[in-house]
């Protein structure tokens, strides 16, 4: 028994947190408009994508930091954040897998991501951020002989320019919120994908993203773009080396569905939590948001969100195509000092639309755990449809849950459906699965999984096997 | 173009100047002068609350902010007469009435109320309660005093419940003894009159109601609030309700003011352990109305019910806000919320549980359905839970939809006329929230008017 706890205790500490010791180009520290301009010119941006920057920047100026969300935390010195960061090259830099930085490589390894063994064997394609800058693109062959794009942002920049310039900021417009104007601002790196028209990606696209290098704030961008009748599965999944200091990570995602295209965006998040008294971890503030622009266009969001000190996310979906459809699957996890304010918002604006949310909270030690989501029918949405069910269970008594469901309807052929749920894991379940000779442990993870079940079934099968880990990994810490 | 705040302020000092707001007691009430200036420093520095402010994102008060407002004339015999002639003196609700207060423009109207003698109940106007002597008229001021006090209830007030506990000018004050029960209910009428419509003005009347349920007792009260169509005014009320251990009351707010009128009230309940509230809260008229319903189940065994309905039509607006508090453990809540909405007219309804740490074994649970009659009616819902404690059982739902089609159709194949088979399934869907009062006299003296109402709503076509 003695050993069990001991096994037990090791993986309570952060398994990803370790740092890799490359050496990086960075900008000084603090933003203006001059890194703006270092940054944009370092990575050989057309004009347009500076004064893109600049404008973004210029109304970022002009904002305040959003304080309506349910989450505690010091307030962020901007100045005091490093705004670029990427691995040095090696003369042209790399051709291949095989040039990349040896440490760069292992730092893959350990986390569990060979690329040279995922690019054989698995299928999935792996567009892998460090910091900021992408550094290694697998299965590249394969995308190409269907036409499908996926490269890095700073990439597609200059061998996509139109595609990116007509799609960028068309869905998180620069002025949308406080860190997507950030974000637009200082972004140095992030995905992109063109799905061309009627192409079914044959294989998953799935990005792992990494912070490294000290007080560097990740911002990330990544673009989806599917074409008319294309479909796409997408992985993001995330782990960070463990620190004292809080750092930001202000993503903006966009996605892009034209007429009878589909896209599945899944997410596992585990960044790094912050240690047992809450202090450190990732401030994890992420814009989301898909366009269903096209009749019959599709988009579901899916998310397992198990990491991060702080989690401000709010997977959204536009729905303005005719018969388009969204979806949210979330399930959140937190413990010990973690705060996550997340949810989504469907916003009907085309004819018999759709849109299904389900989310589940899980919240132990003390943390908090809130659904904060929105429904808004349209005037001009006719026969829209909405069905939400937030679900949130606590574990101990020190934690806190909480939903805020905005449900605004302007027309009179919707349909909507809302329902929560609070309760926790009851001592008759936990019984009667021990009474079959499950201990604890074993029995609240079953009880868990059967109660994220409707959430876990939408994510690939691997990253299903990923999630389910993950959540019986974080609970046997928390539950006593 | 006025400004509501200022001319509020004006009539606050011109009260003063003349004492005519100390006079309200016959003597001078220190704590209750400190109660007056500590809500008009509250809502007298700031201006109104605008849509930027979470509390009232659905709900805009230009119309109000803009306006230059009046102190409402008081009771006097021409005021009597006017209302008299136009038809809106109330009328006593017969036999099963077990008194009827009369309030205009929160002024207390002795020929018209009826308030018999009834053994350990004490139905009277503020006014004269503090002139009367007695032990339950003091314990009913210690008790109005400790709801002033209660932190809870001050936190998230509402401008105009400030405005109110600054400017009231008489209460309805119900006392009942320990034990005593009372199935007939007591009924408390409000009539408002107001200025002439499109001048910019409304003229302001703070209804006031105190209801002390002693220990054990048993209580049915029916607060009622109108005034004439195309009058321009502006209540704000206050209710106060005080539940001593194992005591039952039921409380009906009745709001049916004219239709060119603002309503503002908030109720309040403060629970004893094992006392058992049940509310519900009518709104039918007012061109703007909001309804704040704050509960606090402060002891073990505390449970309420707290019921609404609203039908709205025209460019009418309801805003219902709740929030019910839950203390201490084992305690319960429930509430249904109901609405149908017609013409261009909106609904809002946010409702917030919230249960402390270590309050384990609570149990809540609350619905929200809404029937949309009309392509332009919008209805925005907010169904909050905050839970801080893990042994809880808390749900909520909400749903917004028309009628359907398919039951519309059942009716037409029997040769039921549309507009018919629309407003049976209207009362259908209304009614079940006056059915699940428990008191009888209450329904009986509720589905009569719930039913006008419904038959008055019309569908239109998408």
């Amino acid at each position: 028994m003695g050993d069990k706890n001991q096994a037990l205790d090791l993986e309570r500490d952060y398994k990803y947190g370790f740092i890799t010791d490359i050496e990086t180009d960075t900008v000084p520290k603090g933003l203006s408009e001059d890194v703006i301009r270092l940054i944009s010119a370092k990575k050989n941006e057309p004009e347009w994508m500076l004064e893109y920057r600049l404008k973004a920047y210029r109304h970022w100026l002009t904002m305040e930091e959003p304080a309506w969300a349910n989450v505690r935390y010091p307030k962020i010195d901007f100045n005091d954040i490093i705004y670029y960061s990427a691995p040095k090259k090696r003369g042209e830099g790399p051709k291949s897998l095989d040039e990349l930085d040896p440490e760069l490589l292992r730092t893959f390894e350990k986390l569990g991501i060979p690329l040279s063994e995922q690019k054989r064997i698995s299928g999935v394609a792996v567009d892998a951020v460090f910091d900021s800058v992408s550094v290694g693109t697998t299965h590249k062959e394969t995308l190409e002989k269907h036409g499908v794009v996926f490269c890095s942002i700073s990439e597609a920049m200059r061998e996509h320019e139109g595609l990116v310039r007509k799609y960028l900021g068309s869905v998180v417009p620069v002025s949308d919120n406080f860190y997507a104007a950030l974000n637009a601002a200082v972004f140095t790196d992030g995905s992109f994908v063109y799905i061309p028209k009627g192409v079914r990606c044959p294989i998953d696209l799935s990005t792992y993203f990494r912070i490294n290098a000290s007080e560097t704030g990740q911002f990330e961008r990544t673009l989806v773009v599917a074409d008319e009748g294309s479909f796409v599965n997408y992985l993001e999944g995330c782990t960070a080396p463990q620190r004292d200091e809080n750092q930001l990570h202000a993503a903006v995602v966009e996605l892009i569905a034209l007429d009878d295209a589909e896209i599945k965006y899944s997410t596992v998040q585990n960044w790094y939590t912050g240690d047992k008294e809450g202090r450190g971890g990732i401030y994890n503030f992420v814009t989301k948001r898909g366009k269903c622009q096209g009749r019959n266009s599709r988009i579901s969001w899916t998310q397992v969100e198990s990491g991060s000190a702080i989690t401000w996310k709010y997977p959204s979906c536009l729905l303005l195509g005719e018969n388009s459809q969204g979806a949210f699957y979330s399930v959140a996890l937190t413990h010990d000092h973690m705060q996550a304010d997340t949810g989504t918002k469907m916003i009907h604006v085309g004819r018999n639309t759709r849109s299904t949310i389900i989310s589940k909270g899980i919240s132990t030690g003390h943390s908090r755990n809130s659904y904060r989501g929105q429904v808004k029918i349209m005037p001009s949405a006719a026969g829209a449809r909405n069905y939400s069910q937030c679900d949130s269970m606590l574990v101990g008594d020190s934690c806190s849950a909480s939903t805020y469901p905005y449900i605004e309807v302007k027309n009179d052929t919707a349909v909507l459906e809302h329902e929560a749920t609070t309760s926790r894991i009851s001592e008759d379940q936990l019984f009667y699965l021990r009474s079959r000779g499950l201990d604890t442990e074993q029995a609240i993870s079953i009880l868990v999984q059967g109660f994220c079940k409707d959430v876990f079934k939408q994510l690939p099968l691997e990253f299903s096997v990923e999630a389910v880990k993950l959540i019986e990994m974080k609970l046997e810490n928390s539950v006593g | 173009m006025g400004n509501a705040v200022d001319s509020l302020r004006q009539i606050y000092a011109e009260l003063q100047a003349h004492r005519a707001l100390p006079a309200l007691a016959g003597t001078p009430l220190a704590w209750l002068e400190r109660e007056r200036e500590a809500a008009l420093a509250d809502w007298s520095a700031r201006e109104l609350p605008t849509r930027k402010d979470e509390a009232w994102k659905y709900t805009s008060l230009r119309d109000v902010a803009e306006s230059e407002i009046l102190d409402a004339a008081g009771a006097d015999a021409r005021t009597l007469s006017a209302l008299e002639a136009a038809g809106l003196r109330p009328r006593s609700s017969g036999s099963r009435t077990a008194a009827n207060l009369v309030f205009v423009n929160g002024r207390f109207v002795p020929q018209w109320s009826v308030f018999p003698e009834t053994p350990g109940v004490h139905v009277l106007p503020l006014s004269a309660a503090l002139r009367a002597e007695g032990a339950p008229v003091r314990s009913a001021l210690t008790g109005l005093r400790e709801i002033f006090a209660s932190a809870a209830h001050k936190g998230a007030e509402t401008p105009f419940a400030a405005m109110n506990a600054s400017l009231f000018r008489d209460a309805a004050l119900i006392v009942a003894e320990g034990s005593v029960e009372l199935e007939a209910p007591v009924f408390l009428n409000f009539i408002h009159t107001g200025a002439f419509p499109g001048s910019g003005r409304l003229t302001a009347s703070f209804p006031r109601v105190i209801v002390l349920a002693g220990a054990r007792s048993s209580l049915r009260v029916i607060e009622s609030h109108g005034g004439a169509d195309g009058a321009g005014y502006l209540t704000a009320g206050v209710t106060d309700l005080h539940l001593g251990e194992g005591a039952r009351l039921s409380h009906v707010r009745m709001q049916r003011e004219g239709d060119e009128s603002f309503h503002f009230g908030t109720t309040r309940s403060w629970q004893s352990r094992g006392s058992r509230l049940e509310s519900l809260q009518i709104s039918l008229g007012a061109k703007l109305s909001r309804q704040d319903l704050k509960v606090r189940l402060a002891e073990a065994g505390a449970e309420a019910t707290v019921d609404g309905l609203y039908l709205t039509r025209g460019r009418q607006h309801a805003d219902h806000h709740t929030a019910i508090e839950h203390a201490v453990g084992d305690t319960t809540s429930s509430q249904l919320y109901k609405g149908i909405l017609g013409g261009e007219s909106r609904a809002v309804f946010n409702g917030r549980v919230w249960i402390a740490k270590d309050a384990q074994r609570s149990s809540s649970s609350q619905l929200n359905n809404n029937l949309l009659l009309s392509p332009r009616a919008e209805v925005d819902t907010k169904p909050e839970l905050e839970i801080f404690a893990d042994d809880v059982k808390a749900g909520h739902g909400a749903t917004i939809g028309r009628l359907d089609p398919e039951h519309l159709f059942y009716f037409k194949s029997r040769a039921i006329p549309e507009q018919m088979a629309v407003a049976m399934l209207a009362e259908g869907f209304a009614q079940d929230v006056v059915t699940r009062l428990s008191s009888e006299a209450l329904r009986e003296a509720l589905l009569p008017p719930v039913r006008a109402a419904v038959r008055g709503l019309k569908v239109e076509a998408t």
